[in-house]
């Protein structure tokens, strides 16, 4: 996945996962993440979008002159100001993944609440956009359906402050669920932790694929997830089906590590095929990696448009 | 090697801590909540590995330092016993021990222990001298000191066990005052006994002389299969019933199918048949018994052949207690609050003794209201008249007495011939929100219950106000106010005590009725002036007793259990308990009336086979014992000097050394440890 040119040193201090966890207030976090990510691009936050004319008014002092309508100026001799008005042209749904692995997290922040920072911070941006947004959390089954509409970001923000965790689930067959929801084409980012079967996960993108929308996908990973660090005998329970396994990490790491990464690349893989641009996101990274990868997805789908 | 404290090697069981520790320590109570163990769940086996020990140079580290430091405490000595070759020769003192404690009549133990005394003796020289020590709990020479053997030998067909338990002190003092004073080149002393540990209770202060030959003939052994009655608890139902349970216990074998009977007053009244599991007490309950006035003697017994006679019996006795009769005596109630109810309430408390309480109006108590009373209370009131004359009658009869001063006690209240204390003026400390009692007499038989830590909590009570009160000559303080008056103050009249409490028990003057130390501080006094004492149901073999039986100085005579009769007169001789079983008092003459009766048991304790290491006894009174171990091959060990002794023992010393360098070893290694742990993440 590419995207636009970022300096890291720049305006990113508030993007981190830890600092994010002390705004309480989930509008102020997102707007936060949003301001903060263009602030470091410099760059308009109306990126990739076609603006619509919609009036002209009388010139006032402090206006841009790049805004003065010549022709009219040739015309009348009087100085207006073209005012333009934002298209709506995209139609976004969060996919959520609620299911209870989202709910660890061995730092300040659990997976789900990354996956809530993110999804608010991107649909504050893309109501900026005039984006029409909508969310569908799921575990095993879909749990709760906002459409898209451009006056959703509350309602979403809400949604998202409250969420729970769910039921355990296979998410596989839950994205096959959605898929039959979507009426139109669209883009869907999935947010998700994607401990399913590589086959039964396929499945599922494969069916909203087939909807004729863009698939975004968002890989959720704690670090402990990924790395194992835990040492000593313990007893690991399944936040998904409760069950409890005593082991001994430390034996396990190499074999443990070596399977997620497996996974990881049976989804690169899988999903690359189908055209779903999959991004792996520990939740000690800072949010712009994830707005890069999604403002990316957005640019190019506007050039197509 | 040995060990002089080998009770300590029971703390190599900590050595359970570090292995629990590392076995489990690192593992948290709760699970560790993970995401998925999807990919977990496909490593196969992996979870056996969890039991394995963690940081294993850590867990060697601290397994060693429990092991040294248990291995310190235990006091490990070497044992080196000095070859015969190296004594000189020479005449010797032969002091030879015999243990006479009825645990010796087990088996063939007594009569290998004559055996070999009588070898012993018939091995010495001409000019040897040998002195025999009979002991038990107490230690005798039954032949002068240092006498030939042809002496002692024929002593030894006349020697039986007694029914007394051991204790190697007083014998082995006896031997080390024999061979200190002897001059002769060479000391021996042998100790013939089963080795009981019970009677080596390691507090005796003993030294023999250097050079000592030690020859210990243990005759004991470790697995000494005996029935016994282990106890008997009575539990009276009210005044004249009784509850008896005997716990019963077969030590080393099971005895199925035992009897187990209860006589009373030479009746069998219940056998019961019990299984024994070994070396498990069983409650055996009889059923209540009725007791005569004049008393009831009961033996509990388990029935059956027995290698060990003594402990399958025990006996006791059982004496009705009446009520004892108490007067409160106080004012007329005159409002509806009564002061003297808190008292009437406290005594009303079932208690033993059991009171029996009546009431009467101070003012015109005679004669016949005092006549036959163990106590008697005077509530806040006067005195005076009959009633007061009959009073000190009765007190001087040895009747008790409890004087409670208060607003209704004027300064000539009590009669002069009873009353502790004058009576002065009311002290009144309402103001100051009152005072306290300060000083108590904590060892004086009233406030005897409360001289344990955290009980009776006195300065709790407020004394907003009470009588000044001047002691008489003669009278004792027991406790004070903190001024410094005089709160509670004793005397005895005649055969009777009297107490004098400065203010009453109203709940007016003071709120002492409603602290928690008013009830059993009121039950003591009760106890105290009646003279009440509980008789115990049976004494152990070597107590003593005093004989109380109706007036004191009269003759009468003892029949004890071996057919012995004594004559003894009544409140001044003391009755010593020479053997198990009953004592029975009688009047003189031709089937003279019992009047009393005791019961004597054996010490259970004796009835403990766990045998002493000789090596050990032998470290513990100067030095190792000689390679014995019966009279065939008793070879004469030499006591070491005291350097030696304390070279041998001094591997304590290294060993806690050695423990603190582990500790400091254990805390760095343990402190590098934990940063790593404490890096990695939580549930790691």
């Amino acid at each position: 996945m590419t995207g636009p040119r970022h300096d890291p040193t720049r305006a990113t201090r508030f993007l981190d996962p830890g600092v994010l966890a002390a705004i309480g207030n989930l509008e102020l976090l997102a707007r936060t993440v949003v301001e903060g990510f263009l602030h470091g691009l410099h760059r308009s936050p109306h990126l990739g979008l076609s603006m619509e004319f919609a009036e002209h008014r009388p010139y006032n002092p402090g206006d841009d002159i790049r805004r003065i309508d010549w022709r009219v100026l040739a015309r009348t001799d009087r100085f207006y100001v073209k005012e333009f008005e934002a298209e709506t042209h995209a139609s976004i749904t969060f996919l959520l993944d609620i299911s209870p692995s989202m709910s660890f997290g061995s730092g300040q922040v659990s997976k789900l609440d990354y996956a809530r920072f993110l999804i608010a911070s991107l649909a504050w941006f893309s109501a900026r956009q005039r984006d029409r947004i909508g969310l569908i959390t799921f575990d095993g089954s879909i749990r709760e359906t906002i459409p898209p509409s451009t006056r959703h970001l509350t309602r979403i923000l809400h949604a998202l402050d409250r969420l729970t965790p769910g039921a355990g689930g296979e998410p596989g067959s839950a994205l096959g669920s959605i898929a039959d929801r979507v009426r139109r084409r669209s883009i869907l980012v999935i947010v998700s932790d994607f401990y399913d079967q590589p086959e039964s996960l396929l499945e599922g993108v494969t069916r909203l694929r087939a909807t004729g929308s863009d698939v975004l996908a968002f890989h959720v990973v704690d670090p402990a997830e990924r790395d194992f660090p835990y040492e000593g005998a313990a007893t690991f329970e399944d936040l998904e089906s409760g069950e409890r396994i005593p082991l001994v990490p430390g034996d396990l790491r190499g074999d443990y590590q070596s399977m997620i990464a497996e996974h990881q690349a049976t989804l690169t893989r899988h999903m690359g095929s189908q055209g779903v641009d999959y991004a792996i996101l520990g939740t000690d990274q800072p949010l712009d990696h994830a707005l890069f990868a999604y403002l990316s997805r957005r640019q190019a789908m506007a050039r197509i448009r | 090697m040995g060990f002089l404290l080998p009770a300590f090697l029971a703390g190599f069981a900590a050595l359970a801590i570090p292995v629990w520790i590392h076995l489990r320590h690192r593992e948290k109570k709760g699970a560790t909540l993970f995401p998925s163990l999807m990919f977990l769940r496909r490593i196969p086996y992996r979870e056996v590995r969890r039991q394995q020990l963690h940081h294993l140079p850590l867990f060697l580290l601290r397994a060693l330092l429990i092991t040294l430091l248990v291995a310190a405490f235990a006091r490990p000595y070497l044992r080196r016993a000095v070859p015969v070759a190296t004594i000189d020769g020479g005449s010797r003192e032969v002091v030879v021990l015999l243990d006479r404690s009825w645990s010796m009549e087990y088996g063939t133990r007594w009569s290998r222990a004559v055996a070999d005394v009588r070898e012993t003796l018939a091995g010495l020289d001409p000019a040897d001298r040998a002195t025999l020590v009979l002991f038990d709990t107490e230690a005798s020479v039954p032949v002068r000191a240092g006498s030939s053997a042809a002496e002692i030998l024929p002593l030894l067909d006349t020697l039986r066990p007694g029914p007394r338990g051991t204790r190697f002190g007083p014998a082995l003092k006896v031997a080390q005052d024999i061979l200190a004073a002897s001059e002769m080149p060479r000391k021996v002393l042998r100790l013939v006994s089963d080795f009981q540990r019970s009677g080596w209770p390691e507090l005796e202060e003993i030294r023999l002389p250097a050079s000592t030959a030690f020859e210990p003939v243990p005759l004991g052994s470790p697995t000494a299969p005996d029935a016994l009655v282990a106890s008997v608890d009575l539990r009276r139902e009210g005044g004249s019933r009784v509850v008896i349970a005997a716990r019963v216990l077969s030590r080393g074998a099971d005895r199925p199918a035992t009897p187990v009977s209860l006589t009373v007053n030479d009746r069998v009244v219940e056998r019961r048949t019990v299984d024994l599991p070994a070396d498990q007490p069983v409650l055996v309950t009889f059923p209540a018994v009725t007791l005569t006035a004049a008393g009831s003697r009961g033996v509990v017994t388990v029935e059956g052949t027995d290698s060990l006679s003594r402990d399958d019996t025990h006996f006791f006795t059982l004496q009705r207690e009446d009520p004892l009769p108490v007067l409160l005596a106080a004012a007329p109630v005159t409002s509806a609050q009564d002061p003297a109810l808190f008292l009437m309430r406290a005594l009303a408390i079932p208690g033993r003794p059991a009171l029996q309480l009546d009431r009467r109006i101070a003012s015109r108590l005679g004669a016949p209201d005092v006549r036959g009373r163990e106590v008697i209370i005077v509530h806040d009131a006067g005195l005076s008249g009959a009633g007061a004359r009959a009073i000190e009658e009765r007190v001087r009869e040895g009747a008790g007495l409890l004087l409670l001063a208060g607003p209704g006690t004027g300064a000539d209240a009590w009669p002069e011939a009873l009353r502790p204390a004058r009576i002065g003026a009311v002290v009144d400390r309402s103001v100051e929100r009152g005072g306290t009692m300060a000083a108590v007499e904590r060892n004086h038989p009233v406030f005897e219950l409360f001289r344990g830590p955290e009980t009776g909590d006195f300065s709790s009570a407020r004394f907003f106000r009470y009588r000044r009160l001047d002691p008489v000559e003669g009278a004792n303080v027991l406790a004070r106010f903190d001024d410094g008056t005089p709160a509670l103050v004793e005397r005895t009249v005649g055969r009777g005590r009297v107490l004098a409490f400065a203010s009453p028990a109203d709940n007016t003057w003071n709120d002492l009725p409603v602290q928690p130390v008013f009830l059993p501080f009121v039950h003591e006094m009760m106890v105290y002036v009646a003279g009440y004492s509980e008789t115990p149901p049976w004494h152990r073999v070597g107590e003593v007793a005093p004989v109380v039986a109706g007036d004191s100085g009269r003759a009468v005579f003892v029949n004890g259990p071996g057919g012995t009769r004594d004559r003894v007169t009544t409140g001044a001789d003391l009755l010593r308990f020479e053997d198990a079983g009953f004592y029975r008092v009688v009047e003189p003459g031709v089937g003279g009336r019992e009047v009393l009766s005791f019961a004597a048991n054996v010490d259970m304790a004796e009835s403990e086979m766990t045998p002493l290491d000789p090596e050990e006894l032998a470290i513990a009174i100067g030095g190792a014992a000689g390679p014995s171990g019966g009279p065939e091959d008793a070879p004469i060990g030499t006591l070491a000097s005291g350097a030696e002794q304390e070279r041998r023992q001094r591997i304590w010393w290294y060993l806690l050394v050695g423990v603190a360098l582990l500790a400091v070893t254990e805390t760095v290694v343990g402190n590098r440890l934990s940063g790593i742990i404490r890096r990695a993440p939580a549930g790691s």
